[in-house]
């Protein structure tokens, strides 16, 4: 069987092309002695040629979806490649852009903070825009908008008229700030950081403070981070977090998932063990699991019939 | 010096010329959508997401440092784009429910061979949501758009060993799920 799992990547290779001949010929006597081989080989013909309708789309409809992001950019007027070369220049020339459109601001008037449009004069306690403006004012220098708390990103800009722009762009303002566990806020930004894909750390950390937390948007941002996160030390820890609660419906069925799909043997077998110290509904599962013949390798039906026979 | 065509038409890009990126998008339009369908069995939302795809690629053009080609580059865009469609998507339907909405091959054909050949597809197709979003790509990648190993391992950020793998226990798994059918 070894022999075997060596053959699996030849097999995948042979179909690319990829293969020399001394390695093709040592492959093709394998393959004459080997039934599995054979069988396997013949099912990546089968996924190779699925591969060629899975794409399928009608035609004409991705030239559709060209023309839209086409029509998209010529509307927005293409702000952002402004600069020829990214990395050295980025840095200097975005923070001109920033300084550029602060003075656009404060001289047009007219912008929009994500997808909300806003007048020249914001009322209605709409604080972020106000904040933005009262800070536009105050700076003066270039390194007043570099030290500004507010980041903007994402930033484009339309002419609508003589002398006046439209502008939409992302803020992001730094916060820190001291709560309950239990407070609502606490919570969103909680899930946010589970949720968070720039960072596997801030993660890790947030999903480990949601320890805690008694709350359905934190446990659902919990499930998904033990189904889906593509870190495994997060989606082990989600787990762990997980399972120290009492197991609802939806986590049982997260762990089976677990079970079934994680790519991680450490996963599927840590989700054994809670399904099966769990309440008894969980060994239920195991035991109809078991008597499925899904299949499992030999580590995890092993673990499994332990749990199931104690 | 721009060496590549993609290096070409990024740099016209970059200076103006939707033309180009016009062309870049039809280079690699195919790969975008199989990666999005690997998200998203719907082929409207896989149109949406290979507009967003498309759109912040554009976007971020000046930040593409070449590092990776630039299909990987884009296929890692694509990557997240899908990720955060299923996140969104998630939001809104209870946890346990999964994208799984029927999938019909396009074909014309009525001859009977040919009938079970597309039903065959049809099940292996239909065997990918077997894998976890990961394993899916990885296997929609390297067998469907032919993508080398090592790039996999750029877009996935992880090994090629990982990534041989990864593909070796999907295949397993594939292979088992349409054979017990």
């Amino acid at each position: 069987m070894d022999d075997c799992t060596r053959y699996f990547n030849e097999i995948a290779d042979l179909r690319l092309q990829n293969l020399d001949d001394e390695n093709q010929t040592e492959l093709f006597a394998h393959l004459a002695a080997c039934r599995d081989c054979r069988d396997l080989m013949h099912f990546h013909e089968d996924l190779t040629s699925a591969g060629d309708e899975f794409g399928v789309v009608e035609s004409g409809a991705l030239a559709r979806v060209r023309e839209r992001v086409l029509d998209e950019i010529r509307s927005t007027e293409a702000v952002v490649p402004v600069v020829q070369k990214p990395a050295v220049f980025w840095s200097v020339g975005r923070t001109r852009f920033l300084a550029a459109a602060a003075v656009a601001v404060m001289a047009v008037g007219s912008f929009t903070a994500g997808r909300m449009a806003v007048g020249v004069n914001p009322t209605g306690g709409d604080l972020l825009v106000a904040t933005l403006e009262d800070g536009a004012q105050e700076h003066r220098r270039l390194r007043d908008v570099e030290d500004s708390p507010n980041i903007i990103s994402n930033v484009a800009v339309r002419k609508v008229g003589e002398g006046r722009l439209a502008m939409s762009f992302d803020v992001a303002r730094h916060i820190e700030i001291e709560r309950p566990v239990d407070d609502p806020l606490v919570n969103e930004v909680l899930v946010h950081a589970i949720l968070d894909q720039s960072s596997m750390g801030s993660r890790l950390k947030a999903v480990s403070m949601a320890a805690g937390v008694e709350n359905g948007k934190v446990e659902e941002a919990l499930l998904f981070s033990m189904l889906e996160d593509p870190d495994l030390p997060v989606r082990m820890r989600a787990l762990e977090i997980l399972a120290k609660r009492p197991i609802s419906d939806g986590v049982e069925q997260g762990l089976m998932e677990v079970l079934r799909h994680d790519e991680s043997m450490q996963m599927r077998l840590l989700a054994i063990e809670v399904l099966a110290h769990g309440d008894p509904g969980g060994q239920r599962v195991l035991e109809d699991f078991l008597e499925t013949d899904e299949a499992v390798e030999p580590a995890i039906a092993e673990r499994l019939a332990s749990f199931v026979q104690s | 010096m721009p060496e590549t065509v993609d290096e070409i038409l990024i740099e016209k890009t970059l200076a103006g010329s939707l033309e180009c990126y016009d062309v870049l998008m039809q280079r690699y339009e195919k790969d975008v959508y199989a990666v999005a369908r690997g998200y998203t069995r719907s082929v409207d939302d896989s149109l949406d997401i290979c507009q967003n795809v498309f759109l912040k690629a554009y976007r971020k053009l000046d930040t593409f440092a070449g590092r990776s080609s630039f299909k990987t580059w884009l296929v890692t865009i694509a990557k997240r784009e899908g990720l955060n469609w299923v996140r969104n998507r998630s939001r809104k339907a209870p946890a346990n429910v999964v994208d799984l909405e029927t999938v019909q091959l396009q074909t014309g054909i009525d001859q009977e061979t040919d009938l079970l050949e597309t039903e065959r597809r049809q099940k292996v197709v239909d065997g990918l949501q077997v894998l976890n979003q990961r394993s899916r790509l990885a296997v929609i990648l390297r067998y469907f758009r032919d993508m080398p190993i090592r790039d996999i391992a750029v877009i996935l950020d992880c090994s090629e060993g990982v990534t041989r793998n990864m593909l070796f226990r999907s295949v397993q798994k594939l292979r088992a799920v349409v054979m017990a059918e």
